[in-house]
């Protein structure tokens, strides 16, 4: 293959050099090249360019975002633990309340409310914390590591709300269940979000240049 | 030696190119320097990478120069070696000279492993 080609594998692999003087360091391998440098030798230094310029990235941001990714994964395994917790401790304390009175349906409705009422705040306002703390340990690439936040949210639930809506016996029991852990995944889904939007609000605040005031 | 670390042999390398170079001093040049010297390919992202770590030690200064259509429309970077850097490649000449002068006769020696 021709380095000269220009051609669409050329473009994007040159555009993953990056880093100090990248630019002079490409026109230095595509002048060599010129100069009589054979294609194996090109492509191996595009190689070689592209794997310093990776090393060069991970030596200078590997600490913070790897960092960003284990407050993510630990926030959320905190976060489930404490609603397992409460859930239990209100399944506990609503048996012990009206025990054998309750029917069902009954049981059924309470579970809604305390969704709605309880875990449904108290989790978007977690994740929402979660979401701009990971931002703000990795600020230059808080757009990914969020992107990377919610795709491990996804990963953790939805696998077990698919499996709901397959064990569904035709009752409908597992599907609410399934829309409901559905709905959970989103609000944790878009609190992560809420809180990376809330992050970059207050970093363009910092960054607004100060303005002189009218004479 | 001047305070911080050692220079790497690269790093030498590199800032002794620059040297005889004078105002020609860019990537290309360097690599062609370093290879016609030590006989061996070297990789132009690593020339670049000691380029880097000398440029943040204030060994070696950088200064934008003219794109050309060989280039295919990008910049050379120019380098020379600052001042403080000089001092580092004069220590790097005595540390070596001196450490060379007091070697044993080698002749044995390089029969030996071989």
């Amino acid at each position: 293959m021709k380095p000269r080609d220009r051609g669409l594998l050329t473009r994007v692999l040159l555009s993953q050099i990056a880093g100090y003087r990248a630019e002079s360091l490409i026109g230095d391998l595509t002048e060599q090249y010129v100069q009589g440098r054979g294609a194996l030798w090109y492509w191996r230094q595009v190689m070689l360019a592209i794997l310093t310029s990776y090393l060069r990235l991970l030596r200078i941001h590997g600490l913070s975002f790897f960092g960003a990714i284990a407050v993510g994964a630990a926030g959320v395994q905190t976060c489930l633990a404490l609603v397992q917790w409460m859930s239990e401790a209100m399944w506990r304390w609503e048996l012990a309340m009206f025990g054998p009175a309750l029917t069902a349906a009954d049981l059924r409705a309470l579970e809604h409310i305390l969704f709605w009422v309880a875990w449904t705040p108290f989790t978007a306002v977690i994740y929402s914390i979660l979401g701009r703390l990971i931002a703000a340990i990795h600020p230059a690439h808080s757009r990914w590591v969020v992107c990377l936040f919610t795709a491990f949210i996804l990963q953790s639930r939805l696998p077990w709300t698919i499996r709901l809506f397959l064990i569904d016996e035709g009752d409908g029991l597992y599907v609410s269940y399934a829309v409901q852990d559905l709905t959970a995944t989103l609000i944790c889904v878009v609190g992560a979000w809420l809180g990376f939007l809330f992050h970059l609000r207050t970093q363009r605040h910092i960054e607004l240049p100060e303005r002189e005031l009218p004479e | 030696m001047g305070k911080g670390a050692h220079l790497t042999t690269y790093e030498l390398m590199a800032m002794l190119a620059i040297l005889r170079l004078g105002k020609e001093a860019y990537g290309v040049p360097i690599c062609r320097e370093i290879e016609a010297h030590s006989g061996r390919e070297v990789a132009v992202s690593g020339i670049y990478a000691a380029l880097e770590r000398l440029e943040q030690r204030g060994l070696v200064t950088a200064e934008l120069g003219e794109a050309s259509p060989q280039r295919g429309g990008r910049a050379k970077t120019y380098f020379r070696v600052s001042a403080r850097g000089m001092r580092e490649v004069q220590a790097a000449k005595q540390a070596f000279s001196s450490l060379w002068n007091n070697l044993p006769d080698m002749s044995g020696i390089s029969e030996r492993a071989s």
